[in-house]
Order: structure tokens, then sequence, then C-alpha cells
């Protein structure tokens, strides 16, 4: 419980910290990036909850993204509801959504579910693109109503940025909580091995339906705050190589962990503005820089440096390593004849 | 002592023309521990499947109290009381003895999002109390030592002990054990004997497949014996050691305790 | 009723390029256990392969068969750097190497050649016979009739020869295979290779019908893996089988809905199969031994 309590702490010290330095922020270019980060960062962790805790991949993220944004658009926009209403609609929405995407998904396993899920994140694009009468199709929808939080308008930016660093920081704590709970051990025990979880009275497909169902739920929440910040969306941020983005994101970093979502937005972040510099080269790095990161660190960045650094510093640690290195027992375990 | 736990009837298992287990009938007693034994291929996992919901019978049901089970998710299974190591281990690699064996407290715990994202007194309580009951069984089963230890620095016995452990975590009824001394020395045997006398002595009920017929025959109270997934002897001990069909079924190998 | 017919002819096109290319995607998903993404920018290699030759004067057919060599060659470089390193990692891993390659190769060929599309012509693209009243291009026939030899000759090479066996080996257990000293690395390679090479046929093909860009291939991935989960992964038959439905419903949809729904109407079909037989249609299920 201890434990908890710090995560608790520090938690609640950084957000205080960062929601009140980002009042100080002059540069409205580098205020821009640190928000947009910040809901890359929302969307990491929600991809994460899939893929880091549950092993199943998603690679139509993008699609409750976009659910998201097109829920807070359109009822702000068509039936003016307030902002915050139609934040607490399109996070409910985009979670049903996952829902009933995972309930045919959650049977499949690896490719194909990966298929699925981009098939999920084509047909939302599609829709988007095609149902012109709600969507605006390719123009999208403008005007989008910027909200306001006890009179404190966020439309600007400092403010909004001192107000999605207090989500993500509470979002983090969530889950913090959910996956120190029986929750995240059911979670863990079915991604390393299913048959374990059937054996021990874990529901399985309840359990995937659930991080699917919460998965979309932030995805949709990231959509939600992105309307609110850009007051206009389109299809194109929505489409594939966003899906693929996130889920990048979530693995340069480190799946599985909190921090490596989180380190692996900050990295991508920084890495495309910097790569700005050159141009129309900037994708042709980007896919070098993403393939060579797989083939060096496949586990991750964050989990990659962890190890270094916890060897680098105790000498215990390494012996112990040694000693995994001949175990004779490492060998797979086969399945039984 | 003789209430009966879970009656098996008629059940059959076809895979693609084979039939891995074929119209097997037996009762399953309180606080016993009835022996399951067999020549490889008998059937002897297929039917543990089968009993765990892991596998789904072509034919046949199980009567398990009052309730009548054709076709049953293995997570029911676990809740009905019962719970299983299996052949070859399986346990979470990456995670160390403790967190493997609180696996099988999960159908105990406060799963309540209420609970979980305010860790009320009772999350707290009920969490404080399956560590401890996760503790004792570690102590109880001579694992203390290796308590923080990752499972793949542990051997092959001590794995079969961790899931055990983890299968007891569940509190069950009865307790299948599939073939849970392959692979180990004689000393190493002895050892896990002794465990599953103890855990009997606990009242949990036992089903022991074994291939190894001299410990099965000093351990069970009662024993069946499957041959081409069909039963071809019931009985006591000493009444399988003077069977015929069982000693045609091993053909030569001594059966004598 | 010609429309009907026209409909189909249309479709059958387009099904037998999709399943050439989820040929190749399938055979490599079977041996290295890879679902590559990148799978649809070798058909875009191939293009503009087929593209430049024919600038240069070359024979159209000649340019094909080169463009099979040119996919070949870069699917092998391409092996080397971001595939055969991460062999014994999670397929996860792979497939997101295959990911960055799509997004290089797309990109890179952006830079180098401009994003406009590049119009070949050859001596079908114009022609086209009449009969019954249905106009039958002359290209689609060509694609038609060179997609279903290629799947044959896949077809044979597989189950007849002794690198088909190999292959069948590598992918049915690797380990097993390994002990019968089958060298499954090179397998792996050469599988590769080939795969890609038969897409870069298929982007030679599909060129002067849909013109040649950077982004072609993204859309051919995506039909391709429709096309190998209703056909069943690692089977050739439900290769072609899945092919000729994606194809098929993909033209009837844009024939009497609209194009612009056309790719959800695909995937829609492709959640109704998961849906009903979450191992494709054309497979027989492997259940996991406990
Ligand atoms: N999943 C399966 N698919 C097909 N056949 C199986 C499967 N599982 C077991 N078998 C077959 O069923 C028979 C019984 O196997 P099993 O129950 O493992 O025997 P035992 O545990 O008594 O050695 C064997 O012939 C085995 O090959
Ligand atoms: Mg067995």
């Amino acid at each position: 419980m201890t434990k908890t309590r710090l995560f608790y702490t520090a938690i609640t010290i950084l957000c205080i910290v960062c929601s009140i330095a980002s009042l100080y922020i002059q540069n409205l270019y580098l205020l821009r990036v640190f928000i947009l980060a910040a809901i890359t960062a929302i969307l990491a962790l929600s991809v994460n909850i899939l893929v880091g805790y549950t092993g199943q991949i998603s690679l139509g993220h993008a699609g409750f993204f976009g659910i998201g944004a097109y829920m807070v658009g359109i009822l702000n926009v068509n039936y003016h509801l307030s902002f915050w209403l139609c934040m607490v609609i399109a996070v409910l929405f985009s979670g049903l959504m996952g829902l009933i995407l995972g309930l045919p998904t959650t049977k499949l396993k690896g490719h194909f579910l990966g298929i699925a899920t981009l098939g999920f994140g084509v047909i939302v694009n599609g829709v988007l693109n095609n149902w012109m009468q709600v969507t605006g199709g390719p123009q999208g929808i403008r005007d989008i109503q910027s909200p306001t939080l006890f009179s404190i308008p966020l439309e600007y930016g400092n403010y909004f940025l001192g107000f999605i660093v207090a989500c993500l920081s509470l979002l983090v704590l969530v889950i913090y909580l959910l996956i120190k709970s029986p929750v995240g051990r059911a979670w863990s025990c079915l991604k390393q091995d299913e048959i374990t979880a059937y054996v021990t009275g874990i529901h399985v497909y309840r359990y995937k339906l659930l991080a699917f169902t919460l998965s979309g739920g932030i995805a949709g929440f990231a959509g939600a705050l992105f309307a609110g910040y850009m007051t206009f969306i389109s299809p194109d941020t929505f489409d594939l190589n966003q899906s693929i983005s996130i889920i990048t994101t979530v693995i340069l970093g480190g799946s599985g962990t909190i921090a490596g979502p989180l380190l692996g937005t900050a990295l991508l972040s920084f890495l495309n503005e910097w790569l700005r510099n050159f141009d129309e080269l900037r994708l042709v790095i980007y896919g070098v820089i993403l393939v060579a990161v797989i083939v060096f660190i496949p586990e991750g960045i964050y989990p990659f440096f962890k190890n270094k650094i916890i060897s680098l510093f105790s000498r215990r640690k390494r012996v112990n390593q040694l000693k995994t290195s001949i175990d004779p027992h490492a060998g797979k375990d086969a399945v039984n004849e | 002592m003789n209430e009966q736990l879970m009656q098996v009837n008629n059940i059959s298992v076809n895979f693609g023309g084979l039939w891995a287990v074929k119209s097997i009938e037996m009762d399953v007693k309180k606080n016993e521990i009835l022996g399951v034994m067999g020549p490889n291929g008998a059937g002897k996992s297929t039917f543990l499947n089968v009993l765990s919901g892991l596998q789904q019978p072509s034919e046949g049901y199980l009567i398990i109290g009052t309730q009548k089970i054709s076709q049953s998710k293995p997570w029911n299974m676990a809740k009905l009381g019962l719970s299983r190591s299996f052949q070859t281990v399986r346990l979470l690699r990456e995670l160390n003895v403790l967190d493997n064996i609180l696996i099988g407290g999960h159908m105990d715990a406060q799963k309540q999002a209420w609970d979980i994202l305010f860790r009320t007194k009772r999350y707290r309580q009920k969490e404080k109390e399956l560590v401890s009951r996760a503790d004792n069984l570690i102590e109880t089963l001579e694992l203390s030592e290796k308590k923080y230890e990752k499972i793949s620095r542990l051997s092959t016995e001590e794995r079969r002990r961790v899931e055990i452990a983890r299968s007891l975590m569940t509190q069950p009824n009865i307790l299948l054990l599939d073939e849970p001394c392959a692979g180990l020395s004689p000393q190493e045997t002895e050892e896990i004997s002794k465990l599953i006398l103890r855990i009997k002595e606990q009242g949990v009920t036992v089903i022991l497949v074994e291939h190894n017929v001299k410990m099965i025959m000093s351990l069970s109270d009662r024993i069946v014996v499957l041959d081409h997934g069909q039963k071809i002897a019931e009985g006591t001990p000493d009444e399988i050691a003077k069977h015929e069909d069982v000693i045609k079924a091993y053909l030569g190998g001594s059966v004598n305790a | 009723m010609t429309e009907f017919i026209q409909i189909i002819v249309n479709g059958m096109a387009n099904g037998a390029l999709y399943a050439l290319i989820a040929l190749g995607l399938t055979l490599i998903y079977g041996v290295m256990n890879l679902s590559n993404f990148a799978q649809g920018e070798f058909a875009m290699i191939g293009a503009f392969g087929t593209y430049f030759l024919m600038q240069m004067h070359m024979n159209y057919m000649l340019a094909i068969i080169l463009s099979f060599i040119i996919a070949g060659l870069i699917g092998f470089v391409i092996h080397i750097l971001a595939f055969h390193p991460l062999r014994k990692s999670e397929p996860l891993n792979m497939m997101l190497s295959s990911l960055g390659v799509s997004v290089f190769l797309v990109n890179l060929s952006q830079y180098l050649f401009s994003p406009n599309p590049k119009v070949v012509s050859n001596s079908f693209s114009e022609k086209s016979i009449q009969a019954f009243g249905v106009f039958l291009s002359e290209q689609r026939i060509l694609i038609v009739i060179v997609s279903l030899i290629l799947c044959g000759f896949t077809y044979w090479l597989l189950e007849r020869s002794k690198f088909g066996r190999s292959v069948r080996a590598a992918s049915l257990d690797p380990d097993t295979a390994t002990l019968y000293g089958i060298p499954t690395n090179r397998i792996a390679f050469l599988t590769f290779i080939f795969g890609v090479a038969l897409t870069g046929i298929a982007g030679g093909l599909t060129a002067p019908i849909y013109n040649v860009y950077p982004t072609m291939g993204i859309s051919l991935t995506l039909k391709a893996f429709v096309v190998v989960v209703l056909g069943g992964m690692g089977n050739i038959p439900g290769a072609i089988m899945g092919g000729f439905i994606v194809g098929l419903i993909e033209s009837f949809s844009a024939g009497y809905i609209s194009t612009a729904f056309q790719d959800v109407i695909v995937f829609s079909a492709l959640f109704l199969v998961l849906i009903i037989k979450p191992e494709g249609i054309l497979s027989k299920v492997q259940g996991e031994k406990v």
C-alpha cells in the first residue's frame, strides 16, 4: 500500500508542478506541441491497455479517436450541447464502440486481430469521409466551441495545457490503480498464458472486453479533447497513419509499462518536430528510425534503458542475470504431450 | 466420509474419429484420493481437460452437487471448485512465486471498480487476506526461500509445487493433478507424495493422474484404470494390482505396489 | 444485364490481382510469421519499374518480367536489414518493422518520383474485345490469365518441388524442420523474395489500368489482408477464392451502391466472416493442445 501512496503523491506533485509551469510558457508554437503531445500520450496509454496489458493488437485506434472527436463536433455544432456533456457522451459512446468491436474480436488472436481492428479503423474513416449529411465529409466540422472550466476559458493554450496535464495525470493514476489490482493481475495472466487464466477462474473474454471498452473510451476522451482544442476536425486526422503512429509510439516506448508510452510520446513528438527541418525527407527518415529502433531495441526504449541503468548500479543484479542466462530450465515450456 | 462430490456420466471425447475418451463413468467421493492410471495416450489428460472445462465432451455430462453440466466454460468449472495442475507446468515465467500464487486468488478478490479506484477498506482487507493466504501456502509448500524468485529460476520440482500452490489458492473442492511427478527424481517424487497426502488431510479431494504405478498404488484410496480411452478397471489398489486386464494393459510392467 | 456482366468481369480482374498479392502475403506469413504491411509497396515498386522500363522503350511483357526481378532484389535488401535481424523476436515487432518499411518506401518514392500519377500505356490497355455486348479490356484479360498462371505455378512449386516441401515443413513446424536439416533461415529468405517479387508482377499488371503513384500500394495491402483472412492464412486455393470474392464485392458495391463506400463494405464483409468463422472460410480448425 505504501508504494501506491508514494505513486499517488508523486503524480499529484508532478501534476501540480506541470499545470503551474504550463501557465508560464510564452511560446505559442511550443504550447501547441505540448498540448498535442499530451493528447497523443492519452492515446498511447489507451492503446497500451490493449497491447501492453492484455496482449491484444489494435491497428484501428484512430477509429475511437475519431469517434470521440466527431461525437463532440456533431453534438456541439449541430445540437448545441455544452462541451462537457458532449465529452461525456463521446467517452461513453466510444467505450461502447470498443465493447462492440471487442465482441467478435476478443476471440481472435495475433494477426487476425490486427487485421480486424485495422478494418475497424478503415470503416470509421470511410464513414467520416463519406457520410456527408452528418460528418461534413472531407471538409470536416468547423467552429466547435472551446470549453470553459469553472469560468476559466480553455481556448487559451496555457489553460488548456494545464487542464490536459491534469487529465493525463489522473489517467495515469487510474491506470496504475487498475493494473495493481486483481483486474491487472487477471490481465497480465491472460496476456502471458490464457490457459492458466482459464483454470484459475478468470473469465477471459470478459476481461478482454473490459480492456477493449476502457481503451476505446479513453481514446474517445482524447478525441473529445482534440476537438475541444482544435475547434476544427476533419477525417484525415483519423486515418490508418494515425492508428499506426499510435501503436508505434507505444511499442517504441515500451509496451506494458506506464512510463513507456509516455516516453515514446515525448520522443516521437520531439522527433516529428525536429524532422520538419528535413521537409520532404521527413517521413523517409521517420521510417528508417522506426525500423532501426525495432531492430536494435525490440523490447522498447524505456525497458531497455531501465535494465541498462539497473545493471549499471547494482552488481547483485548483474550476477543474477548471469545466473538466468545459464538456467537449465530456461527453455520454452513444451506443450503437453 | 462417503459423500459423493461429483459424478461422471458417460463422458466421451472424439478427436476427428479417434475416441480419446470413451464412455467413462465414475463417482468421486469426498475426501479421497482417486487415482487415474493408464499407459501413455490412454486419455488421462484429455479426461482431466474435460473435468476442468478446457475440452468440451462429445457426449456425456458431469453432476457436481445438484448441477448437471454437459458443456461448460473453464472459468465456471473453477467456480464450481475444480482446480488443476498440468502435465507440463503452466506458470507465468516472468512473475515471481508470490504473484503466481496470487493469480489463484482471483475468484475471491474484490473487483468492483469503486473498490479498486478508491482502495476502500474492504478492498485492502481482502488483498491483505489473499496475500496472507498465499504466504501460508508458500510456507506449507516449503517455498519460503523462493517467495520473490522468478519462475524461470526455479527447478522443475519447485515449479510443480508452485503450480499446486496456485491451484490450492482457488480453494478447490477437487484438486486435479496431471502427472505431478513427471520428470522428477525418486526423492522429489517422495516429497510430492507427502505433499499430496497432506492436501488430503486438509479435506481436499484429489484426482491424481499418474504414470508412476508405485506411487499411485501407495497414495490412492481408489483407482480407475484407463486404456485406449476406456475404463478397464476400478477398485482399491489391491484389487487393481490383481486385475487381469490391467496387467495385460501394462504388459509385463510390475503392478505390485 | 450487360452492366451486371461488366461488373463481374471487372471484379474478376481485380480479384485475380488481389489473389496474386495475397499469395505472396500468405506465403511470407506462413514461413516467417510476419504480417507484412509493406507487401503493397512492392506492387508499387513493380509498377514504377514497369513504367521506367517502358519509358526506355522496352516491351511491356519484358518490363513486367524485369519488375519481378527488381522487386525481388529490393526485397532481398529489405529482408536483410529489416526482417532477418528480428527472426527470433515477437511477431508484433516484425509487423511494426514492416510498417516502418512501408512508410519508408512510400515516402522515398514520393520524394524521388513526385506524388503525381504516371500513365502507362501498352498495346493492351487501349484495346478491348466485344462479346455479347460486353466490353472486355484486353489488359484485364491479361491480368486474369497471368495471375492465375502464377498462382498455379506457385501451387505446383509448393506441392511438387523440393523447395516447396521445405517451405511447407518450415511453415508447419520450424523447429522440427530445422532438426531435419532444412535450412529454415534460407527458406525464409527465399520465400520473402519470391513473395514480394510476385507482388512486383501484380504492380506491373495493374499499372496500365490504375496508373502508377507512390501511395498505390497501401490499399492493395489492405485488400490482400482481407483476402488472406477470408481464405485462411497459408492457403493458396483459399487465397484465389478470397481474391475473387473481394474483387466481386468491391465491384458490385462500386456498381450498385457507391464507390466511396467500397472499402467500408469490403471490411464489413471481413467482419462478418470473422464473426461467423474466425479461421477463414476455407481453412481447417487447429485447436491448441493442452
Ligand atoms: N487436441 C488433440 N487433438 C487430437 N488428438 C488429441 C488431442 N489431445 C490428445 N489427443 C489424442 O488423444 C489421445 C489421448 O491423449 P492424452 O489424453 O494426452 O493421453 P495421456 O494423458 O493418457 O497420455 C492420444 O492418442 C492423443 O494423441
Ligand atoms: Mg497426459
